[in-house]
């Protein structure tokens, strides 16, 4: 073999050309020496193609038409060259300019394939064919199959690619300057949501609330990405309850990055914390509680953020300009509570009410396997104080009422982390909050531990277990001062992302609990199916009169007493645009 | 005997040195050799579409953007973002691999605005509900195997290094993997997963590798065939860009959670 005799410059380069043809062969051998580089212009099945290209180019480099063994198929390359390192933009550029795009350098460089090869079927490399980029469509398996394309299909593929017009629409350069902006786009989506309550309770409500809901959402970025708008409103309607039909904006924001700083401006959220049965730290957004009583959906907050970047962690200042009431279910809401919480006329403690200015700030870093996050809070309280507002009889006793929502002004530091040991992950969430009445303490802790490919299966099944702590004992007006979570969490890895969440939180004193299932996987790529279920169990049965309910609200035993009847099952799904 | 060796390599010309080297030390130095090709690319963004195929030849897909940035004195640092399916968009994935240590890895929720981060032994599980598992995709480091060399063999057409090669992570989901590595240029062309009991669970081809920035070899198709379950994913990459200008800033969490 020739090569066998060629010093290792020259054969890299046949390593990369492909294995020439004999004729070729000869001439490439006087043509090239050392370091010397080609620009391929195209390349072609046919020879005759490639060397009318070649012959109505007029170049400064004549070009010549050489051909290439790849994939067991010949190519007619049309080479221009020998081109210096500092000539091949300019040959590139030259070639655009007659409108021939996508022009590559064939190198014969030594540092990349120092090796000669050990046979004569090295030079047969399929890989060496021109550059492919951007040619194809994705997810469609007959064009690209994981092996080696039959004869026919490659032949058909580059016979089509790489003629220059094609070329010319389909620019390839692959060392594109700067960051990408996104030129703006849409993206929606709409669910149908139907909840059905197991009892009619203690206000005699429906069972069946049907509902609807939209969430679009605008992202556009510029400045090469070092600008982001995004805008995203939400409405739903629902069939039973004007306190839930409702419009929020949920992000209406302009986030300008720097190297080591960004600025957020607008309607956000954020979330703080690493607890699952209850987020103590998490106080930037209000509840959109009409949405879920769980507490996971949030109102959009507006503030301006500025979040910096340093060795020692990621500081963010909040600046919350104006305050988002608690919303709370109307008269045929549900679940709700015997007595309506009246949200026209909350109090609050401020002067300012609504537009008072609140200031957060948070730490955040990560040590190894430790995440830690410091944070301190100074405002008006996200969770209001719901007090009774009772009308009475003649003799004194109350008849009617309403709960009206008390916002105090508050300073709430809190902790949070998290600490990994193999496929345990510890968690601690922790506050202390003055402005409520004395100060008080509040934590919740716990672990979860992931087994992955449980029985043999290509499931994960993670077990949550927290403790939640509050000092004030049966004085705190939530669920969690002395309570067990128990939570399974199963997730199938099935193309579908099917997962089921349930968790079991047990109240040690009262020995109330709650239950809920959340179940969700995806039907096909655009619909979503979302199943959650709560169970209220436990504490002491409510008689449905105006005295018993006030009772129970103040009895420090029942905190879930008053939801015994508003088990429910909601069934969702939602359709993505 | 020794003496008819000692001919045999004197005609054939075959230096003594390299009879010397113990089957670990050649499988050492293909990996080290394969990684050190490979440096210099600084940064890289790409787009990948993910097909999962059941045996029914059922077909899911996904659209996933990924970045990376080099690290040479550690483990690169990666941005995987989900296009598609949409109720995942904006779905990411913040990787930081490391030579010596786990890797760090943080997946961000859209929806809840959360970060949250994952344990280090549940990346021997699947990505996303495919044949390939976190560790398959993560960085491969020559720190995270020790390595066997086993014999010269085709793959893909290409005259290739076969070596076996051992996780040092130990929770790792194998025991150990046998790769094909083209001995052109170094690039991996196929690779075998032995799971934890040593059965063959899956055989990952690579083919379409081109060349960018005259340099660095990239595939376009990675397949991926379980031979228990009889399913398989491809994972097309298209849109190779390098040298785009990445930095720390741009793999960090604010970074993860600003990306969609």
């Amino acid at each position: 073999m020739i090569q066998r005799i060629l010093p290792g410059l020259f054969l890299s380069l046949f390593v990369l050309a492909g294995q020439a043809d004999d004729s070729g062969l000869a001439e490439m051998d006087e043509m090239l020496s050392a370091g010397d580089n080609f620009v391929v212009a195209a390349s072609f099945r046919d020879r005759r193609r490639a060397q009318s290209l070649a012959d109505g180019l007029t170049l400064s480099h004549p070009p010549v038409v050489r051909a290439s063994e790849i994939a067991g198929a010949t190519w007619h390359r049309v080479l221009v060259g020998p081109v210096m390192p500092e000539e091949e933009a300019s040959v590139i550029k030259r070639l655009e300019s007659l409108g021939i795009e996508g022009g590559w350098v064939l190198r014969a460089d030594i540092e990349h394939s120092p090796e000669p090869p050990n046979d004569g079927r090295q030079a047969v490399d399929q890989d060496i064919a021109p550059p492919l980029r951007g040619l194809r469509i994705p997810g469609s398996p007959a064009t690209f199959p994981a092996t080696s394309p039959a004869p026919g299909t490659m032949e058909s593929r580059y016979e089509s690619d790489f003629n220059p017009v094609r070329l010319k629409k389909k620019s390839m350069d692959f060392r594109v300057p700067g960051k990408k902006s996104n030129p703006g786009r849409w993206r929606t989506d709409i669910a149908s949501e139907f909840r059905v309550f197991r009892e009619p309770g203690l206000n005699d409500l429906p069972g069946f609330h049907p509902s609807v809901s939209i969430r679009t959402e605008y992202y556009r970025t510029w400045n090469g990405g070092n600008d982001i708008f995004a805008f995203v409103p939400f409405y739903r309607r629902d069939g039973e309850d004007d306190e839930r039909s409702h419009f929020d904006i949920r992000e209406l924001t302009w986030v300008h990055v720097s190297d080591n700083w960004e600025l957020r401006t607008g309607i956000r959220k954020v979330f703080w914390g690493v607890t699952e049965s209850r987020h103590l730290v998490d106080i930037i957004n209000q509840t959109d509680n009409v949405e879920n009583p769980d507490g996971e959906e949030k109102l959009g907050q507006p503030m301006v953020n500025l979040s910096l970047t340093r060795d020692w962690g990621v500081l963010d200042f909040y600046l919350l300009t104006g305050f988002r009431e608690r919303n709370f279910t109307g008269e045929n809401g549900r679940p709700r509570l015997p007595l309506l919480v009246d949200d026209d006329d909350p109090v609050y403690e401020s002067p300012a009410e609504q537009y008072r200015t609140d200031f957060a700030v948070r730490w955040t870093h990560y040590f190894g396997e430790l995440e830690v996050g410091l944070s301190h809070f100074s405002g008006t309280s996200r969770e209001p104080r719901l007090l009774p507002d009772l009308d009475t009889d003649e003799f004194g006793i109350p008849t009617d009422g309403v709960l009206i929502p008390v916002y105090d002004v508050i300073d709430q530091t809190g902790l949070d982390a998290q600490y990994f040991i193999g496929d345990w992950a510890w968690k601690l969430e922790a506050i202390s909050r003055s402005g409520q009445g004395d100060r008080f303490s509040a934590a919740t802790f716990g672990f979860e531990k992931t087994f992955v490919g449980i029985f043999g299966s290509r499931g994960d099944l993670g077990i949550v277990a927290e403790y939640l702590f509050d000092d004030r004992g049966e004085r705190a007006p939530v669920i969690g001062e002395d309570d067990v979570a128990l939570g399974f969490r199963y997730t199938l890895n099935n193309p579908a992302d099917t997962t089921a969440l349930l968790v079991w939180l047990y109240d040690v004193d009262s020995g109330e609990y709650l239950m809920t299932l959340e179940a969700s996987g995806r039907l096909g790529e655009n619909w979503k199916m979302i199943l959650e279920a709560s169970m209220f169990n436990g504490g002491d049965e409510t008689n449905n009169d105006f005295v018993s309910i006030l009772n129970a609200f103040d009895d420090p035993e029942s905190e879930l007493g008053l939801f015994q009847d508003e088990d429910f099952l909601k069934l969702e799904f939602v359709r993505y645009f | 005997m020794m003496l008819k060796q000692l001919l045999l390599a004197a005609i054939l010309g075959v230096p003594l040195c390299l009879s010397a080297e113990t089957p670990e030390e050649k499988g050492l130095a293909i990996a080290v050799e394969a990684d050190r090709r490979d440096q210099g690319w600084v940064d890289m963004r790409v787009t990948m579409s993910m097909i999962l195929r059941n045996a029914r030849g059922d077909e899911n897909h996904r659209e996933m953007r990924l970045r990376s940035l080099e690290v040479i004195e550690d483990g690169d640092k990666s941005i995987m973002v989900f296009d598609t399916p949409p109720d995942v968009q904006g779905t990411g994935l913040l990787t930081f691999s490391h030579k010596a240590e786990d890797d760090d890895q943080w997946l961000y929720l859209p929806a809840l605005k959360r970060v949250k981060r994952i344990a280090s032994k549940n990346r021997s599980g699947p990505f996303v509900g495919s044949e390939f598992a976190f560790e398959d995709l993560s960085s491969q480091e020559v720190e995270k195997y020790t390595y066997r060399y086993l014999r010269d063999e085709m793959a893909n057409g290409l005259d290739c290094f076969v070596t076996e090669r051992y996780p040092t992570d130990r929770y790792s989901g194998y025991t150990r993997q046998i790769t094909w590595i083209d001995k052109g240029h170094y690039r991996i062309q196929k690779v075998d997963y032995y799971d934890r009991k040593d059965k063959l669970l899956k055989t990952l081809t690579f083919s379409g590798y081109q060349q960018y920035l005259d340099r660095f070899w990239r595939a376009d198709s990675m397949a991926m065939v379980n031979h228990v379950n009889n399913k398989s994913t491809e994972l097309l990459w298209q849109e190779y860009n390098f040298q785009t200008g990445l930095s720390d800033r741009d793999f960090n969490k604010n970074a993860l959670k600003r990306t969609r």
